[in-house]
């Protein structure tokens, strides 16, 4: 017993099918990769190279994003990429390495991990120190050389094993040389201070988070804090030149 | 036809089984007529979307099984009246049962 009756005679049915919608596969995270292998300087930049597969006949945009500690971005974080139809793309994320230790990196179901160790090369004396004086900060390198707009003389640089104001530079923590930070501008009476490498690495870590947070645009930042001028300018070059400069490197 | 116009199915369709189903108030390029006392069924199967014929649908009426064309068309010829089970199935499609 049906559900159709034919009479005697003809009979017409005409009928639509209504095709099955082919489900999307999900994108397959690869591989994951850096441009170097083993250990890593600490400050050394590096490429971290996520591929990922589109199984999928249509092409797809795909925001990949990779996190963990140890290391901070260089460039966008996520990115988004587009994946043609049954094909790969590589998303490229330069990054800084910035803290010593073993880290992983993540992204996905992906994972790597990296050994952040001290450079080897120890500058000789010198270095690169922070100076005054107020809220200006300069950086000056083993040969001198003076990044930033405060011009940096004997009376308000140390350097490493000499004196000043009382005071010898010293190395108290894990960075080869300390931190010599001048007086405060428009407060003469406030003593100098020495700080440790690690707690200014911190510092302008801070900063420089600060400033990425903030998703301002450098122009935008330095015309918002004109004090801050060389500062966060200082800090975009102290991360992105330290691989090449930095001698308190980490011990 | 019994009234030389419209095409009779005793629809009990249970329709909504994932098709769409008209029926033809004239036969086009209808084929002929059965004998007296018999009976035929006929048709086009089309995707629901495209309104394209699909070929290779398997239609089966009550165990009796044929293909549809390239042109979605199908035919079961010199049957007795009376009530059937009808199966359209297809891969890639919403099966349809009558």
């Amino acid at each position: 017993m049906g559900d159709i009756v034919l009479v005697e005679g003809s009979n017409q049915l005409n009928i639509a099918l209504i095709p099955i919608a082919a489900e999307e596969e999900a994108l397959i995270y690869e591989s994951m990769s850096t441009s170097t292998t083993g250990k890593f300087t600490l400050g050394q930049t590096t490429m971290v190279k996520v591929q990922v597969r589109n199984p999928n006949d249509v092409a797809v945009e795909e925001v990949v994003e990779i996190s963990g500690i140890g290391f901070s971005e260089l460039s966008d974080n996520p990115i988004t990429i587009t994946i043609g139809g049954n094909s790969v793309n590589v998303a490229r994320f330069n990054i800084i390495y910035d803290a010593i230790g073993t880290y992983t990196i993540y992204c996905e179901d992906l994972s790597t991990t990296v050994e952040i160790v001290q450079g080897e090369e120890v500058p000789g004396l010198g270095g690169i120190f922070l100076v005054g004086p107020g809220e200006f900060y300069e950086l000056r390198d083993t040969y001198g050389t003076v990044y930033g707009t405060a011009e940096v003389t004997p009376s308000n640089c140390c350097f490493y094993g000499t004196t000043f104001g009382g005071q010898t530079c010293r190395n108290a923590g894990t960075f080869d040389y300390d931190v010599w930070v001048g007086y405060l501008r428009n407060n003469a009476a406030e003593p100098d201070a020495i700080y440790s490498g690690e707690y200014q690495w911190s510092q302008m870590l801070g900063h420089y988070y600060n400033w990425q947070a903030s998703g301002l645009s450098l122009d935008a930042f330095k015309a918002a804090h004109p004090n801050w001028d060389i500062l966060g300018g200082m800090e975009m070059w102290f991360l992105s030149r330290i691989p090449a400069y930095c001698p308190f490197t980490y011990s | 036809m019994k009234d030389g116009k419209k095409a009779a199915i005793g629809v009990g369709v249970a329709a909504g089984l994932g098709a769409l189903i008209y029926v033809a108030t004239r036969a086009k390029a209808a084929p002929p007529p059965p004998p007296p006392g018999r009976a035929n069924l006929y048709g086009k199967v089309t995707n629901a979307i495209t309104g394209n014929p699909i070929g290779g649908v398997l239609v089966s009426l009550n165990g009796l099984k044929v293909s549809t064309n390239t042109g979605g068309n199908y035919i079961f010829e010199d049957l007795d009246p009376g009530a059937y089970l009808l199966r359209f199935t297809k891969e890639g499609y919403e099966t349809v049962v009558y």
